[in-house]
């Protein structure tokens, strides 16, 4: 006896190697392997993740962008991650609709099938929770239609909603709720699926393919090599695939969360688009049926499947009603899919072009301390921005002092500018095209810090006080400053919409980039805040400056 | 059930041992309960967990434009489990004369934040394309309801809401 021999291991492996297939096994019946290597993809490049992600809503965001921007492989990892979630469900539905179409289901299969039914439900768990993680607004929104959802339910809709979100309104417990569903719960059961499924298939065998349950098929060939090999093709395709898409699309990065926003458009991943349809299909009081009966027959059709057909016939084309179902059931999946995509991207233009409407200013929060000494330490001195732009004093205006920046900029414009500052104020928008800073092109970390570091430069004593609620929109007001605007003749020296002079600068998106305190004061008091500018000191009413200040608030920002 | 051939023959093969057999399950299931009961209520805390209710002033309201629901931010705290912060929030304060109606953002249909369109006298919500007219009743798409409103009070001039239990 050789010591192989006696080892189990060896012998398990040696007996799966060349456990002899049915006939007719081939490239139909290498979507299991795939599925198995993807979850452990799964399971190490989460367990990668959890490293340095941080669960709360303060950190989760920026830890993503750590791990996207700083950290060696984070963002190719991230990638994996992201794409094999979507390859799980893809591989999932195909496999499941193989062994439809093959009456694998059927008995003495039935357990298997319906470990992979609910190892699809999981699956769906895994992605669901996994939205959140980010805490981003995607994610934030996605997940509370997700848990409007669960409320549906009825009779225990509202006891769902609480447990899922972890008291009556999203917040940390939402979060920490989530990631332990996500990285740990969910998995657990995942790979008690997974275990219980591989174990019925080594006990009952595979499925023959077209035959009738009783007969077994005739073993061909051994595992391996022919179908070991075939199962590898499958899983390297897969494998470049993601890796392809790691590297060149990536995942996401969504923005902070803001959950008073009305302008943002969520949609769901693309798997979640039957569902998202379904939502919209069926209106007022029959939203339950879009959201939970339809979504619940199938999964309940789908489990008990073996027990509703129990024609031992397996050979499809003595199954009529069995093709039929096997055809329309994923013909309708995809077309609320495809239809989702669509009304959503309709949605999303419509919300646009009425977000223009409702874009408003809104008070930004304060930059984070350690944000700003990273502005300062690794961007505005390194990049020695003083050489250009005075920090300490008033000064000229060409280039720009920065002097009180922080009191005239909006951060995020700021940023934007400093990533694209040739198409945000230069060549495409036709001002001082002589002057121009060069493109430094920051990363967006980089351009943040820089934009935080800014936003904290204030002046002293420089802007006039007033008492107003910028953030309010006033419509009235702002036509009083269009009129005024026109009174003045301001447009002797400023484009608005290609009309105007150049002495100044152009007034297009001055809402977006200017600070409605800065404009109150320039307005009336240019010299106060720019000593050398050719813009006169006005003599103007309190109400006229608001005015004013209202209209160009109203300039805002239209094209990228 | 009684495999012959099996060293478990006899286990149940009289009223002594099919009692001891009940008996072992029994305690095991006790002693499973004494760890899964606590562990569900843990899981359901949040089911027990009152909501305060809070008086908030939105401040004074003759500011808002006559007839157009205009976004109010406020401020409110928030408990969570273990923390207790400050949010903004916001409603639409619809005002006619002396008169006001306090509005939830929240969409009835899943829970997204609605959007006042000026131009077409509505709220839209970005979710489901759910519409509402000035009043919160819907006009289009699938919220089942209409927006909800706040009981409000006007006390010198200012609104005063109370969320808590009530709220929308």
């Amino acid at each position: 006896m050789n010591s192989q021999q006696s080892n189990p291991l060896v012998q398990l492996v040696k007996d799966f190697l060349s456990e002899r297939q049915p006939k007719g096994v081939g490239w139909t019946h290498i979507f299991g392997s795939s599925l198995l290597w993807l979850f452990l993809v799964q399971v190490i490049t989460g367990a990668l993740l959890a490293i340095y992600y941080s669960p709360t809503p303060d950190t989760a965001l920026a830890s993503i962008k750590y791990i996207e921007e700083q950290v060696a492989f984070g963002s190719f990892i991230r990638g994996l991650h992201h794409w094999a979630s979507s390859a799980f469900v893809i591989l999932l539905g195909l496999h499941l609709l193989r062994t439809f179409l093959f009456g694998a289901y059927k008995k003495p299969r039935h357990w298997i099938w319906g470990a992979g039914v609910m190892l699809m439900v999981l699956v769906l768990g895994m992605a669901f929770t996994g939205y959140l993680l980010p805490w981003d607004m995607k994610g934030y929104f996605a997940t509370k239609v997700g848990i409007e959802v669960g409320a549906l339910a009825p009779v225990l809709g509202d006891a769902v909603k609480k447990v899922l979100q972890g008291g009556a309104e999203m917040g940390i417990k939402t979060l920490n709720r989530f990631f332990i569903w996500h990285i740990l719960w969910i998995p657990i059961g995942i790979a008690l699926v997974i275990g219980l499924h591989v174990y019925l298939v080594v006990i009952k065998g595979i499925t023959p393919p077209w035959k009738r349950t009783e007969e077994s098929g005739e073993p061909d060939k051994p595992f391996f090599p022919q179908q070991a090999w075939k199962d590898f093709i499958g899983m390297a395709v897969v494998t470049l695939v993601l890796i392809g898409m790691a590297i060149w699309i990536g995942a996401p990065v969504g923005d902070p969360v803001d959950p008073n926003t009305t302008t943002f458009v969520p949609r769901p991943e693309w798997y979640f688009f039957p569902l998202y349809q379904l939502l919209k299909i069926f209106e007022g009081q029959l939203e339950v049926i879009g959201g939970v009966v339809l979504p619940g027959l199938l999964i309940l059709g789908m489990l008990f499947l073996p027990w509703i057909d129990r024609n031992p016939e397996r050979r499809l084309n003595r199954r009529p009603v069995a093709l039929s179902l096997g055809l329309i059931i994923p013909v309708i999946i995809v077309g609320l899919t495809v239809w989702g995509w669509q009304s959503g991207q309709a949605l999303e233009s419509e919300y646009a072009e009425e977000s223009k409407e409702s874009d408003w200013y809104t008070q930004a929060e304060p930059a984070n301390e350690d944000l700003v000494d990273a502005g300062l330490y690794e961007a505005y001195l390194p990049m020695r921005c003083g050489t250009c732009h005075d920090k300490e004093a008033k000064g000229t205006n060409t280039p720009p002092s920065l002097y009180g920046a922080g009191d005239r900029y909006q951060r995020t414009w700021v940023k934007e500018y400093l990533l694209d500052p040739h198409n945000r104020r230069y060549e495409k928008k036709g001002v001082r095209p002589t002057i121009r800073m060069p493109d430094y092109r920051l990363s967006p970390a980089e351009a943040e810090r820089l934009a935080a570091f800014l936003s904290e430069e204030t002046g002293e004593d420089s802007l006039v006080p007033n008492d107003m609620d910028w953030t309010v929109k006033d419509t009235a007001m702002i036509t009083k400053g269009e009129q005024l605007y026109s009174e003045y003749r301001c447009g002797s020296c400023h484009v608005i919409n290609g009309a105007g002079g150049e002495i100044g600068p152009a007034l297009d998106g001055a809402g977006n980039r200017l600070k409605p305190d800065w404009m109150y004061t320039f307005v009336g008091d240019a010299r106060r805040l720019i000593p050398e500018t050719p813009m006169k000191n006005y003599d103007l009413w309190d109400e006229e400056r608001k005015a004013l200040t209202y209209y160009l608030l109203s300039m805002r920002e239209t094209e990228e | 059930m009684v495999n012959p051939g099996n060293n478990n023959a006899g286990l149940l093969d009289n009223s002594r041992r099919k009692f001891l057999l009940y008996l072992w399950i029994g305690a095991q299931s006790v002693l499973a309960a004494l760890i899964v009961i606590p562990g569900l209520r843990y899981l359901l805390q949040p089911l027990y967990e009152k909501v305060q209710s809070q008086r908030v002033q939105l401040g004074d309201f003759r500011g808002t434009p006559e007839g157009e629901p205009t976004p109010v931010e406020y401020s409110v705290l928030q408990q969570a489990g273990y923390q207790v912060q400050s949010e903004q929030e916001f409603v639409y304060v619809l005002r006619r004369g002396e008169k006001v109606t306090v509005f939830s953002p929240i969409c009835t249909h899943m829970g997204c934040n609605v959007a006042w369109n000026s131009e077409a006298g509505e709220f839209h919500c970005p979710c489901h394309g759910g519409k509402y007219n000035k009043e919160g009743e819907v006009i289009a798409g699938p919220p089942p309801e209409p927006l909800r409103q706040f009981p409000n009070k006007v006390e010198d001039g200012s609104v005063w809401i109370t969320l808590g239990e009530n709220k929308a």
